[in-house]
């Protein structure tokens, strides 16, 4: 009873979801050795936890712990767990039902969907005739998935981006707490922007700039075809739209061409540009649809092409995850398990036959580095020396990289989204024992801006605050069978040209190899 | 030697009753992997409980009589077990026959044909002694050629059903049926269930269903909803277009150029289940890309305001085909002539260059 004392304590100050918002009548609860009892008016229910109003205030007291007494009480066999999703539509079209009928299929439910319109549906799942969960889902931008989450007409938001300053500022004034915090969101599958165009056009490469010039309407004619540029892109307000400004187009300041021809969803983006030998696009890699991808070139040659490992390990620089967006109030148990299934071996199966880049991690063996070693050969000058590469070519024997690898926001030494969650996979794994009796060498790189001593002290230093994150995350972990140590080769080894911002911060980065 | 007959007699009895129980029971996942992988085909009699209770002599004539195939003329519903009258011409027996009859089933059961013909004695109208069966065969594109065989039940309706995909047929004036049915796995597992109870299985191994991606669409009664692909960016009404008014060709697929769509079901059958089922070649001879797969509803007269409902099939994690049930509320009359198109209840196919 102490224990549900502490659990009241800890949860009293937390609203209960918007399921299950049951009559307010009076119950009775009572420890299971009946030495404690608290009376009151239920508020709710959420499968795992009853919310009473009592003389004391608000309790939240865990129903394994009591027994329910009273004509308040909920039927425990008839409670159907209700939430939903609301935000990008890229993520509540296909990806989202398919990890809800993966879960459904592993828990022995049937599904079904009951489609309300172009922007609404709701899954119903049963356990033989009884309904277990209902969970419903409104299609719109990223930017509306924020706005129902504030609204709390939304318990998780579908979002192509993360939260921007105005909406974390929003989600604070309204009480909602502090939506950067990593807890409040997770990356469900990673996903990139990538230059689209026909498959008859004869480009096959792009630089940055030129995707800034065709975007802007700088440029407007096919230099090749002597022939106008159709620029397609989704419709404004759309997530996709709002990554494309935010990092291709806000750092040159320029803003879209007016004109160009605009689409519903992805896969109209897509479609569009297929059948358009003349169009340019930027899609989302999980829809190119028929299209044809572009490879990035930079003006130092090195080329970089969004693929299944080069988003894993964040290698290309337009990475664009998608996330879910959780409130801090308590959802459904039935939600909470479902969310905890998506970070599971099965989910990443189920993202990866939907078409999307899951997260688990990947070896490249040095053999398949060699696009890498060139980059560091042709490197190789004033500020890398010929010792530094022969050092990095012995480092690099008999390892393989962990596609797990972790990057830096702008400039600073907070890791981003994505590494931030590596982080915790990495310690999961080192927990579970799958390195146990190798070893694991955190890599620290840098930039080239900067004199070289100076960029490998600070690589270094990336790499050990890395390394101690995960060991910190990693206390489970038996230290004796892992071994974890750390190395740095400043700007030694490039992987993107450094024209610009984006190309400095793919190669500011902390790898993992293991041996 | 009376004494060992009539064990057997019980034996085969209690066989037959598992068996069929079981049946009847699991007719939906009746078959695991481990199954023999060659062509197989099940009589599907009906055992009664009576027989179960008398092991003697005595027994016998209830036995056959029992277990000669019937039509009925009442509907059986679930597989609760029903007496019924015969009413095919069935030849008066005397013991005599009845022993050699019993011979010729017991040895049935020795060369392990799993198939018990009871002696012959039940003829239907052309003379034909009554025959159930089901067989099975694998043909291109991870196909399989369905017959089946109920001399004695002309014009009887069933119902076929493999994985999750279930559809209402019924067979002709001499009890026969052909269809052809896309294979869900390498080794697909069929059943067939009339009306009056009796329930044919078969399995058949397909090598080469796993290069077929597949899904389907089926529904009860009136079809409303339509599964609609559209290969490598074909528009509307293009060659690689395929529905229902469009369905492709096998041989196309076959040279892994395009898919092709497979109508199941009598459509003339009161309340009939009904499928599409859309195939395309895993590895296509051109670059890689993808099928938009789509369900379209027409508005119409007859539907709009109302709720509709079908099945969505498309591959689950474990292997097999996960289902989903649909259910759709249908725009105002206003809006007759209109048509709902569902983008994403089908995952779009994609698809890789050999």
């Amino acid at each position: 009873m102490i224990k549900a004392f502490l659990c009241a304590a800890i949860f009293a100050a937390l609203s209960i979801g918007t399921a299950a918002r049951g009559m307010a009548q009076d119950v009775t609860l009572t420890s299971r050795d009946g030495a404690i009892e608290v009376g009151g008016t239920l508020l709710g229910f959420d499968g795992e936890f009853y919310r009473i109003q009592t003389d004391f205030g608000v309790l939240t007291l865990d129903g394994q712990g009591v027994l329910c007494s009273g004509t308040g009480c909920p039927d425990l066999d008839a409670y159907v767990a209700r939430f939903s999703f609301s935000g990008a539509r890229s993520m509540g079209e296909v990806l989202m039902p398919a990890l809800i009928e993966g879960f459904a299929a592993r828990r022995g439910l049937s599904v079904q969907r009951s489609v309300q319109g172009a922007d609404a549906f709701t899954i119903n799942l049963h356990d033989g005739a009884r309904m277990v969960a209902q969970i419903g889902f409104r299609l719109g931008s990223t930017a509306d998935g924020f706005d129902d989450l504030l609204a709390e007409t939304a318990d998780i938001a579908m979002a192509l981006r993360e939260a921007r300053p105005d909406e974390i500022d929003r989600a604070r004034t309204a009480g909602l707490g502090d939506l950067s915090d990593t807890a409040r969101s997770r990356i469900v599958a990673l996903d990139a922007l990538v230059p689209i165009v026909a498959r008859d056009n004869p480009l096959r490469e792009i630089s940055v700039a030129r995707i800034q010039e065709f975007l802007s309407g700088q440029i407007t004619e096919w230099q090749a075809q002597a022939a106008p540029i159709t620029i397609h892109a989704r419709a404004e307000g759309s997530g996709i739209q709002e990554l494309i400004e935010d990092r291709i187009l806000s750092p040159a300041e320029l803003t879209l061409v007016s004109g160009a021809q605009r689409h519903a969803d992805d896969a109209d983006l897509a479609d569009g540009v297929a059948g358009d030998p003349l169009a340019f696009g930027m899609a989302r890699l999980s829809d190119i649809g028929n299209a044809r991808q572009l490879t990035l070139r930079g003006s130092c040659g090195m080329p970089l092409r969004a693929t299944r490992r080069s988003l894993k390990a964040e290698d290309y620089p337009f990475a664009a995850p998608l996330f879910l967006y959780t409130p801090a109030r308590r959802l459904p148990l039935f939600a909470r398990e479902f969310l905890t299934y998506l970070t599971g071996p099965e989910a990443q199966r189920v993202i990866h036959r939907a078409g999307f880049v899951n997260q688990t991690r990947e070896a490249v063996a040095v053999a398949g580095q060699g696009t890498r070693l060139l980059n560091a050969i042709a490197a190789a000058g004033e500020d890398v020396s010929l010792t530094e590469l022969k050092r990095l070519t012995t480092a690099l024997r008999g390892t393989e990289r962990l596609t797990t690898t972790f990057r830096f926001r702008g400039g600073s030494t907070q890791l981003d989204a994505q590494s931030a969650g590596n982080i915790a996979f990495l310690a999961r794994a080192l927990e579970a024992g799958e390195f146990d009796e190798r070893e694991l060498i955190f890599v620290g790189f840098s930039d080239g801006d900067g004199g070289a001593a100076a960029n490998l002290r600070l690589a270094r230093k990336r790499a050990e605050a890395v390394r101690d994150a995960v060991k910190k995350a990693a206390y489970a972990a038996d230290p004796s069978r892992i071994r974890l140590t750390v190395d740095a080769f400043g700007e030694a080894m490039p992987m993107a040209c450094e024209e610009a911002e984006w190309g400095r911060g793919v190669n500011r980065r902390v790898e993992v190899w293991r041996r | 030697m009376e004494k060992r007959r009539s064990l057997l007699v019980a034996g085969s009895t209690i066989l037959i009753a598992a068996v069929v129980g079981h049946l009847m029971q699991n007719a939906d996942r009746y078959f695991s992997a481990s199954e023999p992988a060659t062509p197989v085909t099940t009589a599907g009699q009906r055992a009664e409980a009576p027989i179960l209770r008398s092991l003697g002599v005595g027994a016998i004539t209830p036995l056959l009589a029992s277990t000669a195939p019937r039509t009925s003329a009442e509907p059986v519903s679930g597989d609760v077990a029903l007496p019924y009258l015969a009413d095919e011409l069935t030849i008066p027996q005397t013991l005599t026959d009845q022993r050699g009859a019993l011979a010729a089933r017991v040895s049935g059961l020795d060369r392990g044909h799993g198939t018990i013909q009871p002696g012959g004695h039940a003829y239907n109208q052309f003379g034909h002694p009554c025959e159930t069966t089901m067989v099975a065969r694998a043909k291109p594109a991870g196909m399989m050629a369905v017959q089946v065989t109920a001399s004695c039940k002309p014009h009887a309706r069933l119902t076929i059903s493999h994985d999750a995909l279930r559809f209402s047929a019924q067979t002709d004036a001499n009890g026969m049926l052909r269809v052809d049915v896309p294979a869900f796995s390498a080794t697909a597992s069929l059943s067939a269930a009339f009306r009056d109870g009796t329930i044919l299985s078969a399995i058949v191994r397909v090598p080469d269903a796993s290069e077929y991606e597949r899904v389907a669409l089926q529904w009860r009664d009136q079809g409303v909803m339509q599964l609609h692909a559209h290969e490598f960016g074909a528009p509307n009404g293009a060659r690689g277009h395929v529905w229902a008014k469009a369905p492709g060709d096998v041989a196309v697929a076959i040279n892994a150029k395009g898919g092709f769509l497979t109508l199941l079901g009598d459509a003339a059958l009161p309340a009939a289940s009904m499928a599409e089922v859309y195939s395309f070649p895993q590895f296509v001879a051109r670059d890689s890309g993808v099928v938009r797969v789509s369900v379209e509803a027409p508005v119409t007269p007859a539907n709009c305001g109302r709720n509709v409902q079908a099945e969505t099939l498309q591959p689950g994690v474990g292997g097999g085909m996960q289902s989903a049930a649909l259910s759709l509320d249908m725009p105002g009359c206003d809006m007759v002539g209109e048509t709902l198109v569902l983008k994403n209840v089908l995952r779009d196919m994609k698809i890789a260059r050999n």
